[in-house]
């Protein structure tokens, strides 16, 4: 067995192991951050795989946005009941799963089940070599202008299914702002974290950093891995950060340019589509001419409304943090 | 094998020493702050010696740079993580023993 191999072997028992113990987990809190441990396996597993963008979009969105989003909501809905809770910050390590019956689980096991295994043995059945879309979609790729294969599917051969993946995006948004708007009551919520100067020092040091990075993802995704998917995910992360620190929280107040941001990723694709159709080809079927100057400007818009739509679903229900304890403080500073 | 090899390998054995010895106590020390403690070495010392051995695996300076700007982004990420976490433990032990 080469070293490779046992990597894999150890990768693809690990991911097994690290899924099971995040459905079992007898805490919330555990499985969370179980669930954040098996995304970053996944991006590894999808490295193993020689696919570095969705690699980087697991890491950024599967395990970084959506965990945050999750000890964000733990936050929300583990904490003592409304009546007993003082001012004390409660453990979210004692918030047991919620039960749901037995029959439930089993039949949506036994459902999930049934879809995996048709799938699987779908994919076992089809003949070899299967003609699918690879070899059309590969000989696309090699006259394409743009090099980056992962691109040049996204946002020209797929850019249907990315227009309609952005419009998802925008609808998830507009849901996290209705129930902001509706300031929906939480009877078990956690005290918000203590706000920290080291936190604050932290943000003012890495949020230019994680801009630069987006900034690269943005311009590299032409040629390279990166695009407007990760660059967008780094930035939403941006934003989380500067949510946790408490830094600029009124710039992310529901404004206009807020709203106009939120709609541009799905406006460019219009946009786009329509221009093509005004030139007499089909629906995002770009003139050869425009595709290279098409999908830059496709991918900027996306990074900007994609890295806001992610902060502000993180944002609309994220709390200021309560001022720092002196107390606290002052222990760790005289001890 | 090269001399980089020879130099790399003495480094990844060491750096695996110290993320083995991170985890050993991680799951081992009775209280979150030992923890911590025993986890700071693995994030500071065991990844910082592996960069390292990468470093010289890799072979170019501009691959080599990129990889000291990692080390310093997680010891200035972790160490803040560290601190949140065993202030967050210290004010749960107060609320629970006033």
């Amino acid at each position: 067995m080469t070293p490779g191999l046992l990597f894999d072997a150890l990768l693809a028992l690990g991911l097994v192991v690290v899924g099971a113990s995040a459905l079992f987990a007898t805490t919330l809190f555990k499985a969370v951050v179980l669930f954040i441990a098996f995304g970053l396996m996944m991006a590894l597993a999808w490295v193993r795989l020689d696919a570095p963008d969705i690699a980087l979009a697991e890491a950024a969105i599967g395990a970084g946005l959506t965990g945050a989003l999750m000890l964000d909501a733990l936050g929300h809905v583990a904490g003592e009941p409304a009546g007993r809770r003082a001012t004390a910050a409660s453990d979210p390590d004692d918030a047991p799963v919620r039960a749901v019956p037995r029959i439930a689980r089993l039949a949506l096991g036994a459902g999930l089940g049934a879809v995996v295994g048709a799938v699987g043995w779908a994919a076992l059945t089809f003949p070899v070599p299967y003609p699918g879309l690879a070899a059309i979609a590969l000989d696309a790729v090699a006259v394409h202008p743009v090099s980056n294969a992962a691109t040049v599917v996204l946002l020209d051969l797929r850019a249907w299914d990315t227009f309609l993946e952005m419009l998802v995006l925008l609808l998830a948004a507009l849901g996290t702002l209705v129930l902001k708007a509706r300031a929906i009551h939480e009877p078990r919520a956690i005290a918000p974290a203590l706000g920290s100067e080291m936190l604050d020092a932290l943000a003012r040091r890495l949020v230019p950093l994680m801009l630069l990075v987006a900034g690269y993802l943005l311009w590299a995704g032409t040629a390279r891995s990166g695009g407007a998917f990760p660059a967008g995910a780094i930035l939403g992360a941006a934003g989380v950060m500067l949510f946790l620190a408490d830094i600029g929280r009124d710039r992310f107040a529901d404004t206009r340019g807020l709203r106009i941001a939120l709609g541009s990723g799905t406006a460019a694709f219009l946009g786009a589509g329509l221009l093509s159709l005004a030139g007499g080809s089909a629906f995002l079927d770009y003139a050869p001419a425009w595709t290279y100057p098409t999908i830059l400007a496709i991918e900027i818009v996306l990074t900007l409304s994609i890295g806001i739509t992610l902060a502000l679903i993180y944002g609309a229900s994220a709390r200021e943090p309560r001022s720092p304890d002196p107390e606290l403080d002052a222990e760790e500073a005289h001890p | 094998m090269s001399l980089v090899d020879i130099l790399a390998l003495p480094l990844l054995a060491a750096s695996a020493l110290f993320f083995l010895g991170g985890t050993a106590g991680l799951l081992r020390f009775p209280d979150t702050h030992s923890r911590l403690h025993a986890l700071a070495k693995a994030d500071t010392l065991g990844l910082g010696l592996l960069v390292l051995a990468v470093a010289l695996i890799a072979g170019s300076l501009s691959l080599a740079l990129k990889l000291l700007v990692i080390w310093l982004v997680v010891m200035l990420a972790s160490s803040c993580a560290t601190y949140l976490v065993a202030r967050h433990t210290l004010e749960l032990d107060e609320r629970r023993e006033p």
